[in-house]
């Protein structure tokens, strides 16, 4: 053990101790009738102190122990690594997709089994109301942006939302993203292509999609069948860019701070891991709406 | 004939004899003549022939004008 | 990186196929239930408010008709009232009248009567007055009667008389 670690050690035992002594007086502090925002910053100070310590002692604690070097080093490829599954070579995002149908499944049973058939009409709990107001919004989303096969299409609108929430917890649990893999967004956006050539020919005919790209002038005709080749490329690369830059950032922090990643990435997690995940699935959804919307007037 | 000639009380024979000499030129000299005297006359004399009566007392004529007024 | 294309689509497929597996799962698990749910619970609230209107609706209705009812005796009240004010004043009026006629009829009797009773005092005070005027006239006369007088008065008659 090196000096600097005991000196970093007893740092860090000095400071949670002195953290928590404060903490304790500065809730004692309260009773001899000071002003009362004096005493509530007094007490701030103390549990960040505290804080700062905990952290400070764990870290230095399991850097020692584990020896692990901080410093920025990173490797990453753009394709997911593979393994093999009953002999064929699958990517390891291809697999945890297959494993997140296998959950919701699994999560569906139990749900339709078990939760559905309690639902009330008055008042209802915190579980049911989740659901009501998922599957509600997307309906009204629906309906405003679709007009037409709202029927059908809401649903895969959920169905994506859903996979994207549940590729995005998977990358809580060290797993790298099926959403961070082109392969997947890319196998998502062709589903979108389908589906906006599918109703647009089911609701204009084959010689009216035609038509459409061929207004104002015939000559805008290739650049409208360029711009539709474009439309799931795009969407593709454009989740595929944020999952991929999130996981890189999240996987940077870990390794600067090395063995003092303790809470500071499950704090950043929280930006990258849930928040911005849902927010590209959001603008997922909404495009292929607007798309297939297109398509269709 | 018979005359009854009623007179007033205070009569004189003169004027009696007249009344007589009258009632002769009428009726002729033969003529019964029968006096009577009433103080209720005044005037004049009341005289009496065969149901017919004269009466010139100015009683009557008092009389008269008395009805004539109340009537 | 070493990019193995027949790899990549195999897990293209694969990946493909999992989506649609999995929407029919959620649809027919999940979405399914809870969108008739909803559907339900909005059938039942409009079968209530529906109903909640047809109450009020009804009640309304009855309202009215009271209101209605309410109107009509207030309006039969009032033409009631009226009517018997306007027989009381008539009857009033007659009365008046009456009385009034009553009066004129006794004044004109009083009239009439003062009028038959001056002419009776007149008539008979006339008689009491020639009586008097003709006793006078009979005692001057019987005092102031002379033989001349008595004379005048034969030869007047004697002359009338005799002709």
């Amino acid at each position: 053990m090196k000096i600097i670690n005991i000196i970093e050690l007893c740092v860090s035992s000095v400071c949670l101790a002195l953290g928590i002594i404060g903490m304790a007086f500065a809730k004692s502090s309260k009773a001899v009738g000071e002003n009362p925002k004096k005493a509530k910053k007094r007490k701030t100070l103390f549990t960040v102190l505290a804080v700062f310590g905990a952290w400070f002692l764990i870290g230095t604690v399991i850097s020692v122990i584990s020896s692990k070097k901080s410093g920025i080093n990173i490797e990453f490829s753009l394709l997911s690594d593979r393994m093999s599954v009953f002999g064929f070579s699958l990517a390891k995002t291809t697999v945890i997709s297959l494993f997140i149908t296998v959950i919701v499944l699994v999560l569906g049973i139990i749900f339709r089994l078990f939760v559905f058939p309690k639902f009330t009409f008055d008042n209802p709990k915190t579980l049911q109301n989740v659901f009501e107001l998922a599957v509600e919004a997307m309906e009204n989303f629906a309906k405003d942006n679709l007009c037409d096969y709202s029927g059908v299409l809401a649903p895969y609108m959920f169905t994506l939302g859903i996979f994207m929430i549940f590729s995005a917890a998977s990358e809580l649990f060290g797993l790298r993203a099926p959403t961070s893999d082109i392969v997947t967004t890319f196998s998502m956006g062709i589903i979108t292509f389908v589906l906006i050539n599918f109703f647009g020919v089911k609701k204009k005919g084959v010689g009216g999609r035609i038509k459409g790209m061929a207004s104002p002038t015939p000559l805008v005709f290739p650049m409208k069948i360029l711009s539709d080749i474009a439309v799931p490329v795009s969407l593709a690369c454009r989740l595929f860019g944020n999952m991929l830059g999130g996981m890189i950032v999240m996987d940077l922090l870990k390794s600067a701070l090395g063995g003092y990643a303790t809470g500071i990435p499950a704090v950043a997690g929280l930006y990258f891991n849930l928040f911005h995940p849902v927010i590209q699935a959001y603008i997922f959804i909404v495009l292929s709406m607007t798309f297939i919307n297109e398509a269709i007037e | 004939m018979t005359v009854t000639i009623t007179v007033p009380k205070d009569l004189s024979d003169d004027i009696y004899e007249k009344i007589l000499d009258g009632f002769k030129k009428k009726y002729g000299d033969d003529t019964v003549f029968i006096k009577e005297k009433s103080t209720k006359i005044i005037g004049g004399f009341i005289a009496e022939v065969d149901g017919t009566v004269y009466d010139t007392s100015i009683r009557s004529k008092l009389n008269e004008i008395k009805k004539a007024i109340t009537s | 990186m070493n990019i193995n294309l027949g790899e990549t689509a195999v897990d293209l497929i694969i990946n493909i196929l999992n989506i649609l597996i999995l929407f029919v799962i959620v649809k027919l698990l999940v979405y399914k239930p809870v969108k008739k749910f909803l559907d339900d619970r909005k059938a039942r609230i409009n079968e209530e408010t529906s109903k909640a209107q047809k109450i009020l609706d009804e009640a309304t209705d009855t309202l009215k008709s009271k209101d209605l009812l309410l109107e009509e005796s207030r309006k039969n009240a009032e033409a009631e009232s009226e009517k018997i004010i306007s027989e009381a004043k008539a009857n009033a009026d007659f009365i008046v009248a009456e009385a009034k006629k009553n009066a004129k009829t006794a004044e004109e009797k009083a009239n009439a009567e003062i009028k038959a009773k001056k002419e009776n005092f007149v008539a008979s005070s006339k008689d009491e007055i020639a009586e008097l005027a003709v006793n006078i006239a009979e005692r001057i006369l019987s005092r102031e009667t002379n033989s001349k007088d008595n004379e005048k008065i034969i030869e007047d008659f004697f002359d009338e008389v005799n002709i």
